[in-house]
């Protein structure tokens, strides 16, 4: 079943197409004007719009790339007058599904209906498989926002054109990037990264085109520049925004030829390299301001992918917290810590500011503080972050009828002190062994168990030898 | 903001002098095991990590603990400039690959640019700031 919305101030034949699409066994909504048409179409899924180009406040054509860019990005069938074939044609550029005359008959509605179903059926069918047969690295999340961007990745990983990835800072454009290397078929090629933003002015050319020796002062030896490093692979500029006008001039002749002249050398090289690059800033604002080349703008966003910030990735938080909260426990040798749902909602009603990077941050600073507590709650959270959240939550969230698990009362004393002395437990076998740096006999020793119940303990904590004791590697 | 430095003793002595005397907060590590001990003590702090390989055998170590620098920025200085090497040296994703034959002042610079870099967006986006 597919929700279908009718922008039709027209009486007769809304209420026509209503039926028509409901006898379908579809869902139809029906609004009269834009005023009430659009919002509905930003806030609710729809699969198809019809639209009337002559509403009461405005046509229709105008509005129609705004309804394409609501997040559902419905299909649009267009409704014209039977006297209005340039009408028809404006809607067709305009990217609409197709066209129909007001008033038509049922079934010369319904076959544009069906077709516009089973190609967005089949569309999103395409995405997912692409999305599910991506090899996805550290690229964590199921948000809607973040499945499109990874069929972005795919789409980009098929094909040999510049990538511009843009987001703010923190949101992982980077890992995005590699992710294209990865599933394309330069994946057994370098992956080189060229962080714009590190390059001290004086040096980038001879970073990026390498040098003979003896080219300048200093040059005591002949370096292939990361260019050429790329050759067969990907190049990924990270910060492209930081390249001077200067640099940008001389990488725009190589990303036309692909060839290149390195510092002091007499004979150009190539370089078959993909190009990716990555920017936090606006480089519009620059090319208007004179401070990024257009022209060099123009072929490197010849495919865009938005990274989304992580405040609109819904969920996506939660599964970040898992798989990165495993992993850093796995690094630092530490049994797996279980979270409070408390701890959950702080950290989901946070904004972000720094994304997944600040994230990664918080979690690694709250390890530090819980380092052998089994389980975190919001306590264990930096102040500033708790405060925001729950100034979030009191603001938003928790308003009216909505959870309030964090106030709940008291656990039964059994399940507190069952808990309290797992934890202490778990705190005193990790410092006994990082102490002893994993030899059981001494640790036996201070503890006063026997081996047999030492191993009995530390197997029940999850603990493990080698995490203190790197010739225990084996075991 | 940590930043650590590995090289063994005698190993790209000239870069380890020049990170140490402009990043002088820098910690050094002669030996693989204490850095990663290092590594397993969690701090709360970003790292920035200055890897001095001497040979093609501390390189594939390093590509054994991929893991363990997986959050930290990474400055890769690598025993040659052979082509195998220098693949084998981009598959840990460093933010600049340098050779053992390189001006340490070169080096030291990038890795000043990049802490710079790493300060202002941190100031940007501390909680509260």
């Amino acid at each position: 079943m597919s929700n279908v919305l009718i922008i039709d101030n027209d009486d007769a034949t809304g209420s026509a197409l209503c039926r028509t699409v409901t006898d379908m066994g579809h869902d139809a909504s029906w609004r009269k004007n834009l005023r009430e048409g659009v919002p509905l179409a930003v806030s609710q899924p729809f699969d198809v719009v019809f639209l009337d180009i002559h509403l009461p406040d405005g046509n229709g054509l105008d509005l129609l790339p705004v309804i394409q860019a609501t997040p559902s990005t419905p299909e649009i069938i267009i409704m014209t007058g039977a006297d209005e074939p340039d009408a028809a044609e404006t809607a067709i550029k305009s990217g609409a599904w197709d066209y129909v005359t007001k008033g038509a008959a049922p079934e010369e509605v319904k076959l544009p209906l069906v077709r516009a179903i089973q190609y967005r059926q089949e569309k999103l069918y395409c995405s997912r498989k692409n999305v599910t047969s991506l090899k996805r690295d550290d690229i964590v999340g199921s948000s809607r926002k973040l499945t499109a961007c990874l069929d972005l990745v795919a789409q980009a990983a098929v094909n040999d054109i510049p990538i511009l990835i843009t987001g703010e800072t923190g949101t992982g454009k980077e890992l995005f990037a590699r992710a294209i290397h990865h599933n394309s078929g330069r994946a057994a090629g370098n992956f080189v990264v060229v962080d714009c933003a590190a390059l001290p002015d004086t040096l980038v050319e001879s970073l990026l085109f390498g040098h003979e020796k003896g080219a300048f002062t200093g040059a005591e030896h002949g370096r292939d520049g990361l260019i050429l490093q790329a050759h067969g692979g990907t190049l990924f500029l990270d910060e492209v925004g930081e390249l001077s006008v200067s640099v940008q001039r001389a990488f725009l002749r190589v990303l036309q030829e692909h060839r290149f002249r390195p510092l002091g050398g007499s004979r150009e090289v190539e370089s078959d390299f993909r190009l990716v690059s990555a920017t936090n800033r606006d480089l519009d604002a620059m090319a208007q301001g004179g401070q990024f080349r257009s022209d060099l703008l123009f072929r490197l966003r010849s495919f865009t992918i938005e990274i989304p910030p992580l405040r609109d990735r819904d969920g996506d938080v939660k599964e970040l917290v898992r798989y990165h909260m495993d992993r850093l426990c796995e690094r630092y040798g530490l049994a797996h810590k279980g979270v409070a749902p408390e701890f959950l909602q702080s950290l989901a009603a946070y904004a972000w500011p720094g994304n997944v990077r600040e994230l990664i941050n918080t979690l690694d600073r709250v390890i530090a503080s819980a380092r052998y507590e089994p389980t975190l709650f919001p306590k264990h959270l930096p102040s500033d972050i708790r405060i925001k959240a729950a100034r979030a939550a009191n603001g938003h969230k928790w308003q009216g009828d909505a959870p309030r698990a964090a106030f709940h009362g008291l656990p039964p004393l059994h399940d507190f002190r069952d808990e309290t002395v797992q934890r202490a437990e778990n705190n005193y076998l990790h410092e006994l062994i990082a102490l002893t740096r994993g030899n059981i006999n001494e640790a036996c020793r201070i503890s006063g168990l026997s081996p047999s119940r030492l191993y009995a303990l530390m197997k029940s904590h999850g603990i493990h030898r080698r995490y203190f004791d790197p010739d225990a590697e084996g075991e | 903001m940590q930043i650590l430095l590995f090289a063994r003793d005698g190993v790209g002595d000239h870069i380890r002098n020049a990170v140490t005397r402009t990043v002088p907060e820098t910690e050094v590590f002669s030996a693989m095991d204490d850095l990663v001990s290092r590594f397993r003590c969690p701090s709360g702090e970003p790292v920035v990590a200055v890897l001095i390989v001497g040979s093609l055998n501390e390189l594939a170590a390093l590509r054994q603990m991929k893991g363990i620098l997986h959050d930290c920025r990474t400055v890769l200085v690598l025993p040659d400039r052979e082509a195998e090497t220098v693949a084998a040296g981009h598959r840990l994703h460093p933010r600049f690959l340098g050779c053992l034959d390189d001006d340490g002042e070169e080096i030291a610079a990038v890795l000043c640019k990049m802490l710079a870099q790493q300060e202002k967006d941190r100031a940007e986006h501390r909680p509260g700031g």
